[in-house]
């Protein structure tokens, strides 16, 4: 024989005993039982807990009790309405001004967009030139001269936004000394 | 709500009126030169005091003085022409100077201006052929090609060039170009 505890029918055998299942569980239950000593002898239990407690004598309570009990049941409700609406309205209030989600996806999209209107409308102009340190480097491909007495060179200083080129000239003293450019 | 949706409107109208006005820019080039007459007086015997500069030349004193030796520093005329890739534009200068720049292309790659630059130096009178006098009057001179160079300058940079001799110095020429 089977035991009750690990019985998956041992959990109906309460409504069984108050005659609260349905026709096809109760025959269910019933084919169990006979099989099955452990719930037919937690079903004499609860049985016998009904008969107990159904032959104890009921409490009495006024009419008048029953009457307030109405009243205070409806304004404790009334008033656990009105506490979820406070809290509500705290978190609504507590919540900033891009705070939903509507507010943040077009606060991206316009962030975003003066990004783009700033790179694609003022980048042109070369209002950006000033941030680029390889902007103004020069690259001399070829340098000539087609006049005597002059001899023409070109020079790259460290800072790399200023390329001279310098045409020497015999007859003249260049810079301080004669030295020309790049003296410094 | 309402307020984004204006700034977003105000921004799409403003990339409207802007991006027109820089889509007719592209292909042109503004080119600017600006003379410079650097010297070393007489009295200037100390080598550590300051340069002067022009205060028209503000914007350049730092990098003359790093740069170069001299004392004073004059600001003698400046140029701004706009032109487009493959057209030259000539600068007359000082004391019979003048200077051509032709923007070539536009580097796509680095977006530098290729361009070629020319220092012309119109000589009269310092030969004995100068002297004669042509048909019409005026008194014979030729061009000397001081300087030819074709360098590759990044968008908006400078590049200074100098040398030539002038009237108590020297020229020095600071040349920029935006494409």
């Amino acid at each position: 024989m089977k035991m009750a505890r690990g019985c998956r029918i041992s959990r109906y055998l309460t409504a069984y005993a108050d005659n609260e299942l349905d026709e096809r569980t109760r025959r269910k239950v019933d084919r169990h039982i006979a099989s099955c000593d452990g719930c037919a002898s937690e079903l004499d239990s609860i049985r016998a807990s009904d008969r107990i407690f159904g032959a104890a004598p009921k409490p009495a309570v006024a009419d008048d009790r029953w009457a307030t009990f109405r009243i205070d049941l409806s304004q404790a409700l009334d008033e656990v309405d009105r506490e979820v609406r406070r809290k509500r309205a705290r978190v609504r209030e507590a919540r900033p001004v891009y705070g939903t989600y509507r507010r943040r996806v077009l606060a991206t999209a316009g962030a975003f967009a003066a990004v783009v209107f700033v790179a694609v409308a003022l980048g042109p102009l070369g209002l950006f030139d000033q941030w680029n340190r390889n902007a103004n480097e020069c690259v001399v491909d070829s340098i000539e001269t087609f006049s005597a007495g002059y001899t023409p060179m070109f020079f790259t200083s460290e800072d790399p936004e200023m390329t001279v080129i310098w045409v020497f000239a015999d007859e003249v003293e260049g810079g301080v000394d004669g030295e020309g450019p790049g003296a410094r | 709500m309402r307020r984004a949706t204006v700034a977003l409107l105000i921004i799409f109208l403003l990339t409207l009126l802007l991006v027109p006005a820089t889509a007719l820019a592209k292909g042109e080039v503004i080119v600017e030169v600006i003379s410079i007459s650097a010297s070393s007086g007489d009295d200037d015997d100390d080598p550590d005091s300051e340069a002067s500069v022009d205060p028209k030349l503000s914007g350049y004193a730092g990098k003359l003085r790093s740069l170069f030796a001299y004392t004073k520093y004059e600001f003698l005329a400046s140029g701004r022409i706009e032109t487009a890739f493959g057209t030259p534009c000539t600068f007359q200068l000082p004391e019979r100077f003048s200077l051509i720049v032709e923007p070539e292309r536009l580097e796509e790659s680095d977006g530098r201006i290729e361009m070629m630059i020319t220092l012309v130096h119109e000589v009269e009178g310092e030969h004995e052929e100068a002297h004669r006098e042509r048909d019409d009057g005026r008194p014979d001179s030729r061009q000397e090609i001081v300087l030819r160079t074709r360098i590759r300058l990044g968008n908006g940079g400078t590049v200074l060039l100098g040398g030539p001799p002038i009237k108590g110095g020297v020229l020095i020429l600071a040349l920029s170009a935006r494409g």
